[in-house]
């Protein structure tokens, strides 16, 4: 049932590698590395992965997990501590891992753009109307009001009304919600090809969130953009995601399509996961008993202790004795369903 | 503008405040302009009682104050007993050569400080993050003195810089265009020897400011967004940056007339320095208050203009104030 | 047949306006509470559910005492909080604590987890140096950090662990209210839960009452004894939440009722969930 496949450029077996069919984006064996104490620990190890167009891919784990450093990784983010070592990141015909900056300048915003999580995202002492403008002048030869045309049009795409004043506002003069859309509309403006968005629901109430989703599957819809939106929330990624991605401890732990993953997830860990959302319980009822609410026991690993097993071995409820002593692979469950666990494994 | 008036209103009160403290500063001081005259056995004790009379020393401290006010009021700041003549023009035409001394020297000083600053912090650990860092480091250690001194040496060793004064000797005869150069030559020590006293800690500030500022998640995000490097430097952190660096500047501004000092002495720049060093010296009452309150206006403004540029500038602050 | 007791908080007829004053506009007027009533009894757990901006953050100030309302009153254990005298109110601030959603910014970073913990009982200035240690681990026990975590700084701890830090200076006063002003809101889903049961477990050994504040609506139908709706200032509601999911036909309470949003048909189409409310 689960056979590790050869990968398709090479003609050696890659046993951590399957078949990256993504037209947009393929990841193959990425690591991040970063040093603490003086030594170095994988943040992100040996992680392969693909995006269509105009597919909606979402990355979920908890914190820690290694999820926002991919994200960064994917544009050469990271701080100058981080050391990136990877095969290839293919992106449209050419390998971001070989750029050197100036080149990867001109990718960052205009092809693969990120929305960050920080509410703090926007200069306070440039108006927010020009901070958007920016973006697009960076990338492409236009006059100051064209730019304003530009920003006007995306400005309405994206729910934000009385564009007159906000476009000369500060950023201290906006509400969280409008801050946070105009952090989405500076990533948008140039209608990059594929959007990284790190948690950006985490800090908005709810009518912006249900704002926003709306918005980037209108996007995808209409322009085909691609999305790999980063959460730790299984609920708002049930909104958008086509595919799920499933991180624990620096590793993709599984990776498949939104229905099949949530409704019978293949890894330990994503069952847990998803045994967390709240939604999964029955509310109070009259009775006077109060619920308690169900979690994952355990912690996630110390990076810098590296054990035989696998990393999830000491909390998992599926665990056998072959769990402590080696390294599961990614394996294929089924066509589109992959999975790190030995319980798939066979031989 | 209710803040501008605000702001006047308490600089007014500081200077009168401050005429106050030095009248009574120099009253408290022992001697007086006389004792030299009375040590001369010429001058008989008649002739000086009347010139005491004729100066007013006789009166009481509180009537010899409004007297000033009123003459402060009426534009001469009180008379110099040494020069013979009302204060006000005196002090104004050394205040002239001071401020072009000090303006030079501080407009050199941020166009060299700010390029090193921000090369600095956008460089950090840099060859010109080290090399900057040495050389403030020499320079902070070196006292003021020395370095007024060492370039005063090195002048009169080697004879490319005139030494003292501000034009030569000869320079009664010579055309106007000559006149300046002359000029231009005496001030290059005395620049210098200001600039370098001034550069450390400029360009200190202006490096921890820009640092702070590219640390921001903003600057991370511009990054991201593939905003050039340059542009995110100059515009995006450089504003955020300017909020202290606009507040030192009001303090340079402010310390035009009283930074120099020593300086102008040792290099003999004919400035309000060796002036108000003579009139302490020889107890020249209103000659020192007058230079004292110079100075103070001075600083007054400077931190005035500093605080109204910083308004301007920062538009949190505007939204704070006006709340 | 005893008299029933108090209920230990009752808002009655709260109202807070905020007024902007920039003067070269109009006076800009918001009302941030209109006649806002509430009732909250002995160890209990009330969630106040309201959008961003619907006042439930500055109800929850005027509780605490840092901001003072317009009208109305606030009754904690039968005593007006308004009226009181300054001792009074400030042996009564004493018995309602309040924890904030950004424990980073809401914890000193120069300080450690015992000392973080400990300051409240500095400032109160009542126990010797020994009674404080023993509060502070007794404190650190009851939530969950172990003794070798007491010298770390904010920074070195993670969301989860800063959240029981803050709810350990909350409980080392022996405090009689708690509210949680979006104290889960951000956290990963275990250690909401985790976080959730240590409530719980609290509130059952130390008869801890709860105001709970959210904008999660999935968490609070669940963790909740009542649920009180709140929006533009007014409370719409306060029933039982099974109550509010069957019953009422107000339209904003109707919206409330799972599934309501299609990220939450969403994932329960794809969770399997089917009509479970």
């Amino acid at each position: 049932m689960g056979v590790p496949l050869a990968n398709v450029a090479t003609a050696e077996v890659n046993p951590t590698c399957y078949q990256l069919t993504g037209d947009l984006l393929r990841v193959w064996d990425l690591t991040v590395h970063f040093s603490q104490e003086g030594r170095e620990f994988p943040a992100v190890n040996h992680v392969s992965f693909d995006i269509a167009s105009g597919e909606i891919v979402g990355l979920l784990g908890e914190s820690g997990c290694g999820k926002t450093t991919l994200g960064l990784s994917l544009l050469g983010l990271l701080p100058d501590a981080a050391r990136v070592s990877c095969n290839s990141i293919f992106f449209r015909g050419s390998d971001l891992c070989s750029l050197d900056e100036s080149d990867l300048r001109k990718v960052r915003g205009a092809e693969v753009a990120i929305v960050y999580q920080d509410s703090s995202v926007l200069n306070p002492v440039i108006r927010v109307g020009n901070q958007v403008s920016e973006v697009l002048r960076a990338h492409r030869r236009c006059t100051k009001r064209q730019a304003r045309e530009e920003a006007q049009t995306i400005f309405a795409a994206i729910g934000l009304r009385d564009f007159g004043r906000i476009y000369n506002s500060y950023p201290h003069q906006l509400s969280g919600g409008q801050r946070q859309r105009i952090a989405i509309a500076q990533a948008l403006i140039c209608k990059p090809r594929l959007v990284i968005a790190d948690e950006p629901t985490a800090s908005v109430d709810r009518n912006t969130v249900c704002e926003i989703l709306d918005f980037i599957k209108q996007m995808k819809e209409s322009s085909g953009t691609s999305f790999l939106f980063i959460s730790h929330d299984p609920a708002t990624l049930a909104a958008v995601a086509d595919r799920i991605i499933v991180m624990y401890a620096g590793q993709i732990v599984e990776n498949g399509p939104l229905g099949d993953v949530y409704l019978k997830p293949s890894h330990p860990y994503t069952s847990a996961l998803l045994q967390c959302t709240p939604r999964r319980i029955m509310p109070k009822d009259s009775s006077q008993e109060k619920i308690r609410l169900p979690y994952i026991p355990g912690r996630a690993p110390d990076p810098l202790v590296v054990l035989p097993g696998c990393s999830f071995s000491s909390r998992c409820k599926d665990r056998m004795e072959i769990c402590d002593l080696r390294r599961p692979e990614l394996i294929e469950v089924s066509s589109s369903i992959s999975a790190r666990c030995f319980k798939y494994e066979v031989g | 503008m209710r803040y501008l008036g605000h702001r006047i209103l308490q600089s007014l009160f500081l200077l009168f405040g401050v005429s106050l403290l030095s009248f009574a500063f120099v009253e408290l001081a022992p001697g007086s302009f006389f004792d030299e005259i009375r040590l001369n056995p010429q001058i008989s004790s008649e002739t000086l009682a009347n010139l005491q009379m004729q100066y007013g020393m006789g009166q009481p401290l509180p009537v010899r104050y409004f007297r000033w006010l009123n003459s402060a009021a009426k534009g001469e700041f009180g008379f110099s007993f040494a020069y013979n003549s009302p204060v006000a023009p005196l002090l104004w035409s050394r205040a002239r050569n001071t401020l072009l001394l000090t303006g030079l020297a501080t407009l050199l000083a941020w166009l060299v400080a700010l390029p090193l600053g921000i090369l600095s912090a956008e460089n950090r650990q840099g060859w010109i993050d080290r090399f900057g860092g040495l050389l403030t480091s020499v320079l902070l250690a070196t006292p003021d003195l020395l370095l007024a001194l060492g370039v005063l040496l090195l002048a009169l060793r080697t004879h490319w810089l005139p030494v003292g004064g501000m034009l030569s000797v000869e320079a009664v005869g010579h055309t106007k265009w000559e006149n300046l150069t002359s000029i231009g030559l005496h001030l290059l020590g005395p620049v210098v020897v200001l600039v370098l006293v001034s550069l450390p800690t400029l360009t200190r500030h202006i490096r921890t400011a820009m640092s702070e500022a590219l640390d921001a998640p903003y600057i991370h995000a511009a990054r991201a967004h593939g905003i050039p490097r340059w542009r995110i430097v100059l515009g995006h952190a450089l504003p955020v940056a300017a909020n202290p660096l606009i507040s030192l500047f009001g303090l340079s501004l402010g310390s035009l007339l009283s930074a120099s000092l020593l300086t102008e002495v040792i290099m003999s720049w004919p400035g309000l320095g060796p002036l108000l060093l003579e009139a302490i010296l020889g107890r020249d009452l209103y000659v020192v208050i007058g230079a004292v309150m110079c100075a103070s206006l001075f600083f007054v403004c400077g931190t005035l203009i500093g605080d109204l540029l910083l308004f301007a500038a920062d538009p949190r602050i505007r939204a704070e104030r006006l709340l | 047949m005893h008299p029933t007791p108090p209920p230990l908080l009752e808002v009655q007829g709260l109202c807070k306006t905020h007024i902007q004053a920039r003067w070269w506009q109009p006076r800009f007027c918001v009302r941030a509470l209109d006649h806002v009533n509430l009732v909250l009894k002995v160890g209990n757990t009330l969630a106040l559910v309201g959008e961003s901006g619907s006042g439930k953050t500055t109800l929850a100030m005027c509780i605490v005492g840092l901001e003072r309302p317009d009208a109305g009153d606030i009754r904690f254990e039968g005593k007006s909080l308004l009226g009181m005298s300054k001792t009074e109110r400030n042996a009564a601030r004493r018995d309602i604590q309040l924890i904030f959603q950004d424990s980073a910014g809401a914890l000193s970073p120069r300080m450690s987890a015992a000392e973080i913990i400990e300051e409240p009982l500095l400032i109160r200035g009542k126990w010797s140096s020994k009674e404080r240690a023993e509060r502070v681990f007794e404190a650190m026990e009851q939530v969950g950090l172990s003794a070798s975590w007491k010298d770390r700084r904010p920074n070195e701890l993670s969301g989860g662990q800063r959240q029981r830090v803050a709810i350990g200076r909350a409980l080392v006063l022996k405090p009689k209210l708690l509210i949680l002003d979006e104290a889960l809101a951000g956290l990963d889903l275990s250690i909401q839960g985790q976080i959730a049961n240590l409530l719980l477990d609290l509130q059952t050994s130390q008869g801890l009452s709860y105001l709970f504040i959210s904008h999660n609506r999935d968490l609070v139908f669940r963790i909740a004894d009542e649920v009180a709706i709140i929006s533009d200032g007014r409370v719409i509601e306060q029933s039982k939440p099974s109550g509010m999911l069957t019953q009422t036909e107000h339209p904003y309470v109707q919206e409330l009722r799972p599934p309501a949003l299609r990220e939450e048909l969403a994932f329960d189409a794809h969770a399997g969930l089917r009509d479970l409310q």
